[in-house]
């Protein structure tokens, strides 16, 4: 089970950051918004379990606005989203570092 | 050839703190290394595998890197070069973070060879034997059908832009040079080849910058296949209506030929004369690949086991990425999730259990249709046992339309994989 969910969860990373916490967001963000920030993806971390349900179950049936979450949530099974439910729950919080890019090296191959 | 002392890593995230959520394989932290696994490529997929076996293992698992670039360049919002929003330089990174935090040794070198019966790899400048290799070697191009274009003086004018860096830029530079009223002409190979909608968003990228700074131009699109093969109804409606009289989209045009004197390409319908010439080539897996003879589908793409993405024809041997051959996109977030579901089944198999035996995971592709607008196509993939392979879940699908909302998510979608393959 946990295998399974721990690389379900992983995959939400790209848009969600590594271990549910997103660059841009501040700590414990879902706590505090109720609509989806504009300018970055809400992390995950550290998420109420049952709110983590209960939005899931609500982008699955399409009652929560949304840009792109409504097509992965309804890709998913109920005892998946209790799942990732549990294991984001239990995720610690922190600010992600945001990665500083450099000016494109003179030898890169191509 | 100098390898890193081993640094000891930080244990984050699902670490020895989550007690309960500890699988068997994890609880090894402090007893000697559990084997090395030699990783090639430092892509998307290559990083990602590389820092997902060093916090899921614990540190129990050595994991060595061999790269030949000494930076990432990212492909994805490469195309913003070429319509001008960004820059190469806000897409290249370092891979300190990554090496540091995770304690993962790094040798900057190139392959040169892969025997697989004594689990040796051999390289310029030394020789690494493995427990385990992961092959990560992205795309490389075939130029049987246009050989003229197979040197490197022909993709100083003939760019194909695929692989982000320096042709990223030339590219750009040519299409600010191209006088009012000039022609960009552009391809779309044949599928499978690396990022779908790629080609579309190229064109609509050179088709913003165009329609913003030289509007009597024009870009013509020979699509080798017979339509939009990825968000058609999104990118129909962006080259007709967006960029009406702008974009020219050509299905069937396969390009047979290329004068590169006369600056002319030639398809079976037409022959074409470009100002700006970029041709993308048809792709297979990167020459690693090749070197350990794993291409096995069509001479181009590696037959895996979607569990633990280990070769079907090389025992130990696991390939990761775009060269997979699979009903999946080669795109960076699906090379980041293979890569952690092949981390994840190396830990286990190096510990003696079993991989996870239905992998789920999801994907999305986002592309700019102007500096701001963006568009995604998602979807949930899950193991079907009974074929085998990764299939599309229900519920998957493409935006409703282009919206500016999207494109701030597009860019957060970047920073966040950037930091999840990067740090
Ligand atoms: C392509 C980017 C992307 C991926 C991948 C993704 N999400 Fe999301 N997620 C978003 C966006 C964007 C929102 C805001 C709602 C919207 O516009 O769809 C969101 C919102 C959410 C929310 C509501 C958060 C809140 O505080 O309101 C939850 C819960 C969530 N996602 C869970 C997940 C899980 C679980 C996964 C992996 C299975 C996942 N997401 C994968 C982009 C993504």
């Amino acid at each position: 089970m946990l295998l399974h969910v721990r690389t379900l969860a992983a995959s939400c990373a790209a848009c969600h950051g590594t271990d549910g916490n997103s660059v841009g967001s501040s700590i414990n963000n879902h706590a505090t918004a109720t609509q989806n920030d504009l300018s970055h993806i809400n992390s995950l971390a550290a998420i109420d379990k049952t709110d983590f349900i209960s939005k899931m179950q609500a982008f699955k049936l399409g009652q929560r606005p949304a840009t792109v979450m409504h097509h992965h949530a309804k890709g998913l099974t109920n005892l998946e989203i209790e799942d990732l439910a549990e294991y984001f729950s239990r995720l610690p919080a922190h600010q992600a570092a945001v990665l500083q890019s450099q000016p494109l090296l003179k030898d890169h191959g191509h | 050839m100098v390898i890193n002392r081993r640094d000891f890593v930080k244990l984050s995230g699902l670490g020895l703190g989550l007690g309960s959520l500890s699988l068997p394989a994890f609880a090894r932290a402090n007893k000697p290394p559990m084997g090395r696994v030699v990783v090639i490529g430092g892509g998307y997929a290559g990083a990602c595998v590389a820092k997902y076996l060093r916090i899921w293992s614990m540190g129990s698992i050595e994991v060595v890197v061999v790269e030949a670039s000494q930076q990432f360049v990212s492909c994805p919002l490469s195309n913003l070069v070429l319509g001008g929003s960004k820059s190469i330089n806000d897409l290249s990174f370092s891979y300190d973070l990554l090496k540091t935090n995770h304690g993962i040794q790094w040798v900057h070198d190139q392959v040169t060879a892969i025997d697989v019966s004594t689990k040796k790899i051999s390289m310029l400048r030394g020789e690494l034997s493995y427990d385990r290799l992961v092959i990560a070697p992205g795309i490389d191009f075939i130029y049987d059908d246009l050989p003229m274009l197979a040197s490197t003086e022909a993709q100083q004018q003939v760019p194909h832009a695929w692989k982000a860096g320096w042709q990223t830029v030339n590219l750009r530079k040519q299409l600010e040079a191209m006088p009012d009223g000039g022609v960009f002409v552009m391809n779309v190979p044949k599928a499978p080849y690396r990022c779908p909608p790629g080609p579309y968003e190229r064109a609509a990228q050179v088709a913003y910058y165009l329609k913003n700074n030289k509007p009597k131009s024009k870009v013509i699109v020979l699509d080798a296949n017979a339509e939009i093969i990825s968000k058609k109804g999104l990118f129909s409606k962006v080259f007709n209506e967006l960029y009406t009289g702008i974009v020219d989209y050509r299905p069937n045009n396969t390009i047979i030929d290329v004068n590169l004197k006369a600056k002319t390409v030639k398809t079976e319908f037409d022959s074409v004369y470009a100002d700006v010439l970029n041709i993308i080539p048809s792709q297979r897996a990167g020459k690693v690949a090749q070197m350990a003879k794993l291409n096995n589908i069509d001479k181009r793409w590696c037959e895996v086991d979607f569990l633990s993405y280990e070769s079907k024809l090389a025992p130990n041997v696991h390939v990761i990425g775009d060269a997979v051959s699979a009903a999946l996109p080669k795109s960076a977030h699906m090379a980041t999730n293979q890569a952690k579901v092949c981390a994840s089944a190396i830990v286990q198999l190096m510990a003696g259990l079993a991989p996870d035996a239905m992998p789920v995971f999801a994907n999305t592709c986002y592309s700019y249709v102007t500096d701001k607008a963006a568009i995604h196509v998602a979807n949930v993939y899950r193991y079907d046992a009974v074929k085998k392979i990764m299939v599309s879940a229900e519920g998957g699908g493409v935006s409703a339309s282009p919206s500016e909302q999207e494109g701030l998510y597009a860019k957060a979608w970047a920073q966040n994989i950037w930091a999840d393959t990067l740090t």
